[in-house]
Order: structure tokens, then sequence, then C-alpha cells
């Protein structure tokens, strides 16, 4: 079922927008007229809201020129032109009656007409004031001169024909809506022998009377004009007369359109919408309206519910009971959405707009999405299909060639054009429907935007992104500046990608102080016209005060308009203070605090590029120039200026960085550092030198005092501890220090000029030489070779390389080599043959470091009386027949356990074969012997002896092992091997 | 070799060379001379700067500046138009027929209430205007075709640093005076199956049930309407304002030398 308040002759049609059609119907009493006026009513001027305006009668005259057009049309002929540019424009559909009711009372010249103290002056039945008697009055300007007086000489050649061959004024337009007056000023020189040049001077006449009877342009099979896709025929005959730009095809351009003085259906659309025929009105010779028509209206909406204005919605016919590869191809009927609507609404930045755009439009909500295709002629059969398309508005027309509500910038529609079939009817059928493009901006949430009451403070990284969402929407902030500062605020106009674009909001930029009053226009600064900056899409605006100030700021869409999909970037480039603030003449590292800063954003001081170092959207930190770089030579407070090189973007603190005045400076060369030896003069010198002013040329003479603020040093200089040092002609003034005592030491050098203060610390240092074995036993008369090692230590440095001296002390010692130098691991070594030492006698020497760091080694001799045998290993050996007997390892020692070197061992060898243990009663038998030995080792440095135990292979025996040595050491023991 | 402009490259209706293009070409080739591309001010342009020649050929005064002010006086307010309305323009590079400095423009206010406005302030243009009349008026040549928006480009690329962005001469209108052929295809020639949703699809009540009902597959729209009304249409003719006032210059120079 559909809405049926009129007559339907199709039931049962379900479409799916039926209930929300039913109910926009009943909330709201739509306006019968859409589509194509040039006009629409609005306040301020006009009384009345959302009406084209038209003209106040529905036969408006029009009175001929008494004279000749030119030399070739004469009178007649230009009436019979004239006429047949208005007969195009008497449809039955319309109650429009264009006619001419006579001729004016001259012909009008340049001797008639005449720029008078308030402007162009006509004879008195051509002007506005004589609209009862004349509504169009047409001037033939046989010469041109009245072209010329209107636009500039030369504006009547014929050259420029297609331009000015008519000129249309439309000079009185009342506020009830109506319009009573207009001129057509026929240009005499663009006529001539080539009757193509009479035919299109009326095809022009046909499109200017189109436009004074209030038809705005139309957008409708587009192509036919783009060229893309190549147009069909019927896309051409469908093509509206009043399509904004004509092709050229040739020097007449009525030529390159078929059928160029028939108005297409989306013609007569846009007239019925004007000058309508209700039903059962139609006078004679006149049909209603909507007969054998049907009408589609309703809404182009975002999710939201707010209209979608701007979206060229089309119609095209599809036949009952045919497959759609046979509906049309070509568009009958289109009409923009929102053409009621506010044109132009003023913002805060510039206020009300008082142009004559300014007072165009409703400012009803319900029609900002509004669209209306008035009259949708029927096709044959009982009922047929509108396709309902839409499509953006061609970006070409704008201006002068506009085509719906947004005259000076198109905008994109938010999402895709999705086809919607509709069922449609029968004479006076209508349908109302709303609906939406697949896919477009859903959010409108501004939560976050402050309002002028109580405005937003700006994000703190001076960066955020935003939404004009909510017709008239306006966001608010506020910042806190410092005096003398000046920033920047960029605005990026963004699609729902993201992406910069300038076919969606109109950003400008307004800046208050805050306590200035509401509603008051922009105090401070203000960006009154979009795109004024340098990249795609931004408005750009920078402001400058001299005063601490709490600002107040507004952000909104030129037109004052607002939508789901009038995303936006902000930035505002704000340089706020300096850490340090106070430099010397040579520079320095500064840190920028702030806002809106990114990585490549330049600073320059006093207009010196300074290096920058790194950026974060609050720091930049960086290395100011020297005072002589930016061309002074005295103390200055500079500007600094941060800038954005790819928008142009700049802040500028003036005066915020103090350079100290330039003077002769007193600077550390070297100084000593990290640990020195107590005593020992620190490797590099204490040096600091003086330069000129102008930072560059040694001062020569100049006495340096050179002391130890903290601790006690020797300044080789003056070998004393507090030292005045002359400079150099290198301006140098230096010393060798040596530090007296441990601790930090303060090095000072002071000059008039300045002074540098140096630090080191002062160590003692500790050397020491550690035996690894310092003493070393040795059987009495026994020579030994002792390989003596020496660990070196050094709180300073490294021990390894450390020469180590050895030398024999007492008794009997030869040392071989006597001059070695310690391992990496800080170790010196060498071998010392040691003995005869005798019984309780001791040979001694020692290993020197550093010459005299020394320690001794000790030889003792151990009488043989003393010595004493145990087992280290290799004892309680019982292996199989088969197996190996292992060495043995025994120790000779003195009686105090210490191991005895150069001690001799008797080592007494019995071999056996294996006996088993005795039976508990009888004797034991006897094992035969297999073989015997002797032999003599003598013990090592450690007093060790190894000794291989006879065996026989593959037998079961048993070893008898005896070692002696001296006169009390005695080992015996006993090895198996079993069977 | 002297080669003339018209040789280069074609700014067509279809064409999608960037004027920028043959304005460097224009600008670097050797011998080049006005001679040669004078005779696009008698014969039928084949260029958008064909069409720049022949407006500026016509025009008195030429001038790129900002709109700082606009005045109306007379009767030129709400809906009539007996007045004048004043343009203040701020010179920003003056060609012909003015100085530097402020130039006011005089127009009939009959043009300002039939179209609104005609100009904003703040705006940039490159202005081809006819020389003022005896009684003061002027106007853009060709109408507010004379009036060339002056916009501003560039893509903003955070964190890499300086982009190139430059001021441009918006010639898109003066392109859709380029002449081209009319020709129609047939209606066959287009391929059904760009409005056929996959199904035969035959339109009865029922049929659009099942449409309303999201049941059957949609309809087709006729062309792809993305597109159209945008790219088709638009061709990048543009030039930066630097190459444009280099080729007025030179044409003010050879009309001098003419003389």
């Amino acid at each position: 079922m559909r809405l049926d308040s009129r007559e339907r002759a199709v039931p049962c049609v379900s479409l799916r927008r039926m209930l929300l059609a039913m109910m926009t119907l009943a909330a709201s009493a739509a306006p019968l007229w859409a589509g194509g006026p040039r006009w629409v009513t609005g306040p301020p001027y006009f009384t009345g809201s959302g009406a084209p305006v038209v003209w106040y009668t529905s036969h408006p005259l029009y009175f001929t020129d008494a004279g000749d057009l030119s030399a070739t049309v004469d009178h007649a002929a230009a009436n019979a032109l004239v006429a047949g540019a208005a007969a195009v424009w008497n449809v039955p559909a319309s109650s429009l009656v264009l006619a001419q009711g006579g001729t004016l009372n001259e012909h009008v010249s340049g001797a008639n007409s005449y720029f008078g103290a308030n402007g162009v002056v006509f004879p008195a039945d051509v002007q506005s004031g004589n609209y009862q008697a004349v509504q169009i009055a047409v001037v033939y300007d046989r010469d041109g001169s009245i072209t010329d007086l209107l636009l500039g000489n030369g504006a009547s050649d014929p050259s420029g024909c297609l331009q000015n061959g008519v000129t249309e004024s439309v000079d009185s337009i009342v506020p009830a809506g109506f319009i009573e007056h207009a001129v057509l000023v026929l240009n005499g020189r663009c006529t001539g022998p080539e009757p193509e040049k009479q035919t299109q001077m009326q095809y022009q006449l046909m499109r200017a009377f189109g436009r004074a009877l209030g038809l705005g342009w139309s957008q409708t099979n587009d192509n036919v004009f783009t060229g893309s896709p190549q147009p069909t025929l019927n896309q051409a005959l469908n093509w509206p007369v009043m399509h904004p730009i004509d092709i050229i095809c040739g020097p007449y351009t009525y030529q390159c359109m078929p059928q160029p003085f028939t108005l297409r259906p989306d013609d007569v659309s846009a007239l019925g919408e004007l000058y309508n025929i209700a039903k059962g009105t139609a006078p004679q010779g006149k049909v209603d309206t909507g007969q054998d028509a049907s009408q589609i209206f309703g809404r182009v909406l975002f999710p939201s519910g707010q209209g979608m204005q701007g979206v060229n919605v089309l119609g095209r016919r599809w036949h009952q009971y045919v497959d759609i590869s046979r509906a049309e191809d070509w568009y009958t009927t289109s009409s923009v959405s929102g053409t009621q609507f506010r044109q132009s609404n003023g913002n805060p930045v510039t206020g009300i707009d008082s142009t004559f755009a300014g007072t165009q439009g409703s400012g009803n909500p319900y029609l900002e999405g509004y669209y209306n295709l008035q009259r949708v002629p029927m096709l044959s059969g009982d009922w047929m299909v509108v396709i309902l398309e839409t499509e953006p508005i061609n970006p070409l027309y704008t201006g002068t060639y506009a085509v719906g509500p947004y005259g000076s910038n198109t905008v994109q529609p938010s999402g895709a054009d999705h086809p919607l079939p509709e069922g449609l009817f029968v004479s006076y059928g209508y349908a109302g429907i709303d609906f939406s493009p697949t896919g477009p901006a859903a959010s409108c949430s501004t939560a976050g935007d402050g309002t002028e009451a109580a405005p937003a403070t700006v994000a703190p990284t001076g960066w955020w992104t935003g939404l004009l969402c909510g017709y008239a929407h306006a966001a608010w902030s506020s910042l806190a500046v410092k005096a003398n500062r000046s920033f920047t605020v960029e605005v990026t106009a963004e699609d729902e990608q993201g992406f910069a674009t300038t076919a969606k909001a109109l950003p400008v930029i307004g800046v208050w102080n805050a306590t200035d009053p509401r509603g008051s226009l922009p105090t401070v600064a203000a960006a009154s016209q979009a795109f004024n900056g340098q990249t795609t899409g931004m408005t750009a605006l920078t402001v400058s005060n001299t005063q601490p100030d709490q600002l107040r700021m507004v952000i909104a869409d030129q037109r004052g308009d607002g939508r789901p999909d009038f995303n936006y970037q902000a930035r505002v480039l704000y340089a706020d203070s300096l850490s340090p603030a106070t430099v010397s003449a040579s520079g320095g590292t500064v840190t920028i605090t702030g806002m809106g800063f990114r990585p490549g954003d330049a600073v320059t001081v006093n207009g010196v590029a300074a290096t920058v170092s790194g950026w974060t959207a609050n720091t930049i930190t960086t290395t100011v120039p020297t005072l002589q770089a930016l061309g002074a030579s005295t103390a200055l407070a500079a500007d600094v200026t941060v800038t954005d090189s790819s928008t142009g973007g700049t802040t500028t603190m003036s005066g915020a960085l103090n350079y100290g005045a330039p003077r002769a400076t007193l600077s550390l060369v070297t100084a000593p550092s990290g640990t020195v030896p107590v005593g020992q003069a620190a490797p590099v010198a204490f040096a600091v030198q003086v330069r000129g002013s102008d930072g560059v040329a040694p001062v020569a003479g100049e006495s340096v005092s050179f002391t130890a603020v903290s601790g006690s040093v020797l300044f080789a200089a003056c070998g004393t501890g507090a030292c005045t040092i002359t400079t150099n002609a290198s301006g140098i003034a230096s010393t060798m220090v040596t530090p007296e005592g441990a601790g930090i030491i303060t090095l000072q050098a002071a000059g008039v000029d300045g002074t540098a203060t140096a630090f080191f610390s002062a160590v003692v240092r500790a050397q020491s030489v550690v035996p690894v074995q310092a003493l070393e036993y040795v059987a009495a008369g026994a020579t030994v070779v002792w390989n003596a090692q020496l660990d070196l230590y050094d709180n300073l440095s490294s021990t390894a390389g450390i020469p180590v001296t050895w030398a024999q002390t007492a008794g009997t010692v030869a040392i071989n080599p006597s001059h070695t130098r310690a391992n990496p691991q800080g170790v010196a070594q060498t071998l010392v043959t040691v003995g005869p030492v005798p019984a309780g006698s001791q040979a001694t020497f020692a290993g020197c470091a550093w010459t005299s760091v020394c320690a001794t080694f000790t030889a003792r001799g151990v009488d043989p009386a003393e010595f004493r045998v145990a087992a280290i290993s290799g004892t309680n050996q019982a292996v199989s027949a088969a197996g190996t007997l292992l060495p043995v390892m025994l120790q000779v020692t003195d009686v105090a356990g210490h191991p005895v070197a150069g001690a001799t061992v008797q080592i007494y060898q019995t071999v056996n074969g294996w006996q088993p243990p005795c039976p508990a009663q009888g004797r034991c038998p006897i094992a035969p012997t297999y073989a015997s030995a002797q032999s003599t080792v003598v013990s090592d440095v450690n007093g060790l002896v190894t000794i291989a135990p006879e065996q026989l292979s593959g037998i079961a025996e048993t070893t008898d092992l005896a070692a002696v040595s001296g006169k009390q050491g005695f080992l015996g023991l006993t090895l198996e091997k079993q069977p | 070799m002297a080669c003339g402009l018209r040789h280069s490259v074609r700014f067509g209706f279809a064409g999608t060379a960037m004027l920028r293009g043959v304005a460097v070409l224009w600008m670097t080739l050797p011998g080049f001379g006005f001679g040669e591309l004078s005779s696009a001010t008698t014969t039928s342009p084949q260029t958008v700067v064909d069409v720049l020649q022949q407006m500026s050929g016509r025009a008195d005064v030429i001038f790129t500046g900002q709109v700082m002010a606009i005045r109306r006086s007379g009767s030129a307010s709400g809906g009539t138009a007996s007045g004048i309305v004043e343009v203040d323009f701020r010179v920003d590079t003056a060609v012909r027929g003015c100085a530097g400095g402020l130039y006011t423009l005089r127009e009939w206010a009959g043009l300002w209430v039939v179209e609104s406005e005609r100009y904003h302030v703040g705006e940039r243009l490159l202005m081809l205007l006819h020389a003022p009349s005896a009684a003061g008026l002027s106007s853009p040549v060709d109408g507010l075709n004379g009036a060339i928006p002056i916009r501003q480009g560039g893509s903003p690329t955070p964190y890499a640093g300086p982009v190139a962005t430059t001021r441009f001469v918006d010639l898109r209108w003066l392109g859709a005076k380029l002449p081209h052929d009319v020709s129609y295809r047939s209606e066959s020639a287009r391929s059904a199956n760009d409005l056929l949703p996959p199904v035969p699809f035959v339109a009865t009540p029922e049929t659009l049930a099942a449409v309303a009902s999201g049941s059957s597959a949609g309809v087709a729209a006729m062309t792809s309407s993305s597109a159209k009304a945008e790219a088709s249409s638009i061709p990048a003719q543009q030039a930066s304002v630097d190459s444009v006032l280099g080729m007025l210059t030179e044409w003010e120079k050879a009309r001098h030398a003419a003389r």
C-alpha cells in the first residue's frame, strides 16, 4: 500500500520507504514546488520563505524596442525573433503565458540611456518602476552602445556574442517573492546577413527568457555536456534547455543540441513547479500540470535524520511489464535536494550574510534535503516505474552557472548512489520518498565542542579533529596566549575518508578576546574566506597579540552549514615560551614549549636559521645561532619563529630570546679529569684560552690565576699551589697539575674575562707484589729448580707488562732470567735453581716490581731425618688379572707436613703369585716370587714422586711396594691383580 | 625549430593533460614566437591556452589580485538593481591597462541581482576586463568566465617536511569553451548489462516489492554516478599563476611590438 491521498492507480506496490513516506507527509506540509527555481524566498528580505520567486503575474508581457535590431534585422524581424524565443515557454502544463504586450515608446540607445547619479538611467518605460505597464523590456541595442554602457567598452564586440549577445537582468524582485520587471538587451552587433546569427540570438534569448522567468539551471543527462560517457540522441533530447553551460561545437551553439527550441520534460517540470496548474483548474489551451504525469518528492537524508543538501536527484522511467533492459537510458527530470533551504546562513565569523544569497531559502530543517521531481510524464499504460538516482553536482556549476543551493562551491554528496525503483502511477499520482545514499556519514557527534558561552580548551597537543555537524554548528575553543606572541590556526576540511577536500565544509576561523561580548564579530582576527591556506582544503589564520590574553576561537562553515560529512582537522601552532630565555652571545641550546609542533618544523631567530634537534607536539629543541650570526654586536632580545614549511604556518615569540652582550671570554681548553695519582702530574694540562669579543681573536698577555679551590695541588708552571700565568699569543694559559693529596680536586682558572673550572679525583697509588709461594722446603743437600711466581697489584692501573727484577739475596740460588714482565693476569715468573741448602739453613731471593716493591722467596733445608712419606693416590689397588695397576703417587714431607723437594726416595718392589686368603687352620701357602725391582726417584717441588708398579700381564699376582726416604720416611703397600 | 603551442598538447574536453605541463613546455620551447600562436586569436581555439589568449586579446584590463571590498550604491540592494557595485581589488600583478595598488571595478548592479554574489571578499582572481565605459562601468570578458579563480593547492605531508604548494589559475571554465564534435552513440551501443540485475527483471508490482524488501537484486545506476559530473567533465586544467602571467606578459609584449 502506498500513500494515496491523491489518485493512485497501482495498489499494493510495497516500497521500502512506504511508512517513512507516510510519516513525512503526515508531519509536514511539503510545498508543492521544488526542483529548479532560480531564487527561493527567505528572510530577511523576503517576507515568506521556501517559495520559488516567480512573476507576480502568470501572464508577463514583454515589450520590444521601437527600433531595428541591426542593419540586417529590422524591427519586424527582430520582433519575430523575440516571439520565437518567448513562445518556447508557453507550454500547456504551465500557467505561464509569455507574450508580447507591445512596443516600447522609443528605440533605446546611447542617446537616451546614460549613467546618472544613482546608476544607469534607461528611458522611463524601460525602468522597473514601470513594471505594471511593461514587465519585460526587450532592448534592441542596434550599435552595441547599451551593451558597452552596461558591461564595458568592447563588450558588444561580435567576438563575444556567445556571452554578450543577450544581456539579461531581472531588476526588480519584491519582498513578497515576486518578479516585477526584467530587461533583456539584444546586442545588434551579433546579428548579420547570415541567418544562423539570428537563430543563435533567438536561442540565447530563449535561455535568457527562462532565467528571467525564474528558472534555475538544471543538471540532467549531464554527460551530454561532459561527453563522458558519449551521449545518446535521447539523452541529448532530454538535455534541458536550461543546461548551465552550452556545448561549443562551432560558431553557433544552438547547433550543438537537437531540437534546440523544444523544452525538455525537465524544463517543463521546472516550469510546472513555478507556474503550476492545480488539478481541475486548467484554463482553455492549458492542461493541469499533473495531468498525464506523476510527482516524486521527498528528502535525501543522512542516517542522523538531517537532510543532505546539494544532491542531484534524477528520475528515469521504466515501462510497466517490460524487462529493465528496456528502461529508458536517459533521465527525464532532476531536482537538487535542499534547493528551498538556506543557501547561506551567515556564520559567527562574518555575521549575517547581507548578500542576496543570504536571503535565499527557508530555515525549515525539513527542506534541507528536500527534492521534488515535479512532473514526470507518464509512459503509456496505467502505471510506470521511476528509478531514482543521485549524483553530485558538476563542480563547474557554481557562481553564474550554479545548480542548486550550493552556489559558490559544490558539496560532494555523502555516500554512493543507490538506484531506487519506485512504482508510480497515472495522472496526478505522487509519492513521497525519503532515502539515504549508500554508506553516508553517520556520526553527528560534536559533544567535545565548546560553545560561545563555554568554549572548550584547545587540545593540549594543539592538534585535533572535529566535525561541523548540525546545521549552523560552530566549534568554539579557548586559548591562553602570552604577550608578544603570534600563532597560526589551521583548519583543513576533510571528507569521510579523512582526505583533504574543497568539496565539503568551507572552514572559516574567528578569534575574539574571551571577554568580548557574545554575538559580536571577531575582534582579534578572522579568516572569513575559506581555503586561503597553502594546501588543499586549508583555511589558515595567523594572529598576533601584544598583551597576554585569553582568546575565544571559532571554527565554522562559511555558509553557516553543518553536516555529518563536514570533517576537519584543526591545529594551533603556538610557541609559548623558551628555556632558557637568556643565552650568551655565543648562542646555545634552548627548548621551545608550545603546541601544534611536528617534525620538520623550522626555527629561526631574527630570521636566521637555528638547528633543530628534536620535536614533539609540545616542544622543539634547538641550538640557536650566535649573536654574531644575527648580525648584531650588542645584547638584544630576538624574535624566535617556528615555521611549518609544509603549510606555511608560523608562530613567533617576539623579543623572547635574550642574547648577552658580546665580550672577551675565558674558556676551558683542556683539564685533568678522571682519577690522577697523588704525587703524579696529571697527563693533561689545565689550559684556558681568552678570546676577544668577536669570539675568535685570541687575547694575549692577560693574567690568569690558577688555584685549587679544593684539594692540594702543585702547578708545574710555578711549582706552587697557586699560580698566575699570562696568556700567550694564542690566548692560552696552561700548566701541568700534580695532586698532592687524595680527594676531589677542584681547579679554577680566573681572569678578568671569565672563570673556568675543572674537577678530577686524586688517589694515593697502592702497589704491591705477593709471591704465589714464598717458602719452599728443600731436602738438605739437594738442588731444586723452582718456578717462582709473583702477583703484582696496582689500584690505579693494570700490572700487565710491568717489569720484575729477580735477585739472589742469600744462599745458593741461580735465577734465569733475572728480568721478566708480568703477564696479562699480572703475574711475573722465573726459574730459580736452589741448593744445596744445608739442613736448617735457608737460601733466599727476591722479585721486585716498580723498582722497589719487592717480595722475598725462601728455600729452607730439611734434614733427611725429618722426612716422611705419605700416600697420595694409587694405594689399595685390586684389579683383575687382566687389568693394569695404576701408578702410585707418594709425597715426601717434613715432620710438619711441608712438602720437601729434592728428597731421594728408594723404591723396592716384589711381584708374587696371587694367593687366596690363609685357611682358617693350617699353614698359609707360600706364594711364588715372579719378579723384583729397586729404583730411586727424587721428589719434585711439591714433594711428590710417582711410581709405576711392577706387574705381570694377565697373571694374578701381588705387588709389594716399599718406599724409603731419609732416615724415617717409609711406606709399604700391596697391590693385587686377582684371578 | 619553432613550434606552436597548438602542436604540442591539445586540451580537448575529454583530455587529461594538465596545462601546467603545457605552460612549462611553452616557456621552454626554443624559437617560440608570438606570431605562431597569434592565429589562435582569429581561429577556433584548440587548447585552453588558445581560449585564454583569445579572451586576453579582447580584454583591456588584465591583472591578478584579491578582492578587498565590495560596495553597493544607488539601488543596488535587495531586489532592485539600478545602481552600481564597486569591487576593490588589491592588484598583485598588473599586466594590462592598470597599475599596481588598488583597482576598483564598477559593475552594473543589474548583474548582481541576477547572479547574486559575483565576487567574494578575499577571493583571488585573474581578471580579464573590458575597458570601463563612459559611465565607468565594466565587467569581465565573456561574463564571469573572465574572472578566473586563483586557487592554492598542495598536499600537506605531516612529518615529511616541506611540500611544494602553489597558486594556480583554475582554467576549467575556459576548457568548457573549447569546441568539440557532437556525436551520439546508438542506444544499442550501450551494454544492456550495465542496467541489468543478474536475472530477468520485469517491472511489476511484485518485483518492485521484492526490491523493496531486499529479496531481489537492485537496479544498476545508468552511469557510474560517483564519477559522473565529476572527474569526467573536469580535466585538470590549471596552471601556475607564474606560468599564466608569463604567457599573458609575452602576449602583451607581442601586442605592443605589433603596433
